[in-house]
Parts: C-alpha cells; structure tokens; sequence
C-alpha cells in the first residue's frame, strides 16, 4: 500500500535526513580515520613515538573494524525508511531488517568492549550499545506480532 | 483444520463468484481467498450471508478435518 499523497511525514524526512548524514559521516570517517587517530594519539602521548607505534596499529584496526557494522546498520536504515515511506511496515522483511540492526549494534558492543582496553569511553559505548540492541530485539518482537496481527486481519473474510 | 467447501455450493447453486462476491457484499478477491482455503478467519455477518444466498448450513460450507500439524494452545 503506497502513501495516498506524496507527502513524506516529517519523522520520516528527519529520520532520513539523518541516516543520510550518519552515512556521510561514516565515509569520512574510512577516510580520514588515520589522520585523526594520528592526532589523538600525539595529543595523548605527548609526542611519544613509542607509545604511537606500539597503539596505533591495534586501535586503528579496531575502529575500521567498528564501522563495518556501522556501515550494514546504515545500509539497513535505508531499506527500513524505504519500507516505511512504500507502506509496507508489517513485513516481515522490515521484522528481518530490525534483527539486522540489532546484530549490527551488539557486534558493535563487542568491539566497543575491546576498545575499552585502550579509551574508557569504549566501556560507556559498550554498554549503550547493549542497551541499544536491546531495545530493537524488544521492538522487532513488538513489530514481529504486530505483522502476524496485520496478516491475520486482512486474510479475515 | 478447517476445509471450505464454498465452491461445491456454488456450482450446487449454479453462481459465478463474481455474483456471489456482489450479493454478499464482499469484494471477488476476499472471496477467493476464502474459496481458495487461504483465509485465517471468517466474520459471522459474512456467513450469515453465504447461508443466506447459497441456502445451506455452515456445515455445507465448513469441514473440520484432523491435521498432525495441528499444536495444541
């Protein structure tokens, strides 16, 4: 069922204005990351090239490996708001896209929990993570019955 | 599991589905898919009107059969 108007609802247009920034984002981020973890790392050390070459490598590994997930969860987004705007919200490909997103936030947790050994805010972004991926697993489930709901309304006679 | 047994009645009676849908008031496509066993349930207002047009019992339309695949709630 398409939209009768043309209109996209406000949240909408937020939610992908959004999405779209995360994904600019993301892509600077993939390239400028070594510059900036370059940065830090001199900022931390103060200068100190031992520390530089002995961290750099591990955590830059790790926060290229961080935005894989970040990459699926914004490919994700794009097809759930694509979903949303065509009318098709009780599906199960839209149930299967929130499971998608929840994967991707709890491997980000595991990843944030890595980092931890090196930033203590990896530990805060850990835990904020789980919670996240929590709450889609709750939400998928809630949209899970609510498509079994819908499927058996519209095969009622 | 529940078996409709609709188009039996409606070529007993000798009515097209598509007058069938008209008389009851529903549209074609809904009454395939109770014609065609896809329907999860069915109002009692509409077979109340079957009953009614087709001149039979909700036996004469609803078979109940034993399934394996059936759970228990």
């Amino acid at each position: 069922m398409k939209n009768q108007t043309n209109k996209l609802p406000f949240a909408t247009i937020i939610a992908m204005a959004m999405t779209l920034l995360t994904a600019l984002l993301v892509v600077a981020m993939t390239i400028f990351l070594p510059s900036i973890l370059d940065f830090y790392l001199e900022y931390v050390s103060g200068g100190n090239a031992s520390y530089i070459s002995t961290h750099k490598t591990p955590i830059l590994v790790l926060l290229y490996a961080a935005l894989v997930p970040v990459y699926a969860a914004v490919a994700g987004l794009f097809m759930l708001l694509s979903n949303v705007h065509c009318g098709r919200v009780f599906t199960r490909s839209s149930v299967r896209l929130i499971g998608i997103l929840s994967a991707c936030v709890y491997a980000e947790s595991v990843i944030c929990a890595v980092l931890s050994r090196y930033f203590i805010l990896g530990a805060v972004l850990c835990f904020a993570a789980l919670l996240l991926g929590t709450l889609l697993l709750v939400v998928r489930s809630v949209i899970a019955q609510a498509t079994e709901i819908k499927a058996e309304n519209d095969f009622t006679v | 599991m529940i078996i409709v047994n609709l188009d039996v009645m409606m070529a007993k009676r000798k009515i097209s589905l598509g007058e069938l849908s008209d008389r009851v008031g529903i549209t074609p496509a809904n009454l395939s898919i109770l014609k065609t066993g896809k329907a999860k349930a069915i109002r009692f207002s509409t077979l109340d009107k079957l009953c009614k047009i087709l001149d039979c019992q909700p036996a004469d339309i609803l078979e109940y059969e034993y399934s394996e695949d059936e759970m228990e709630d």
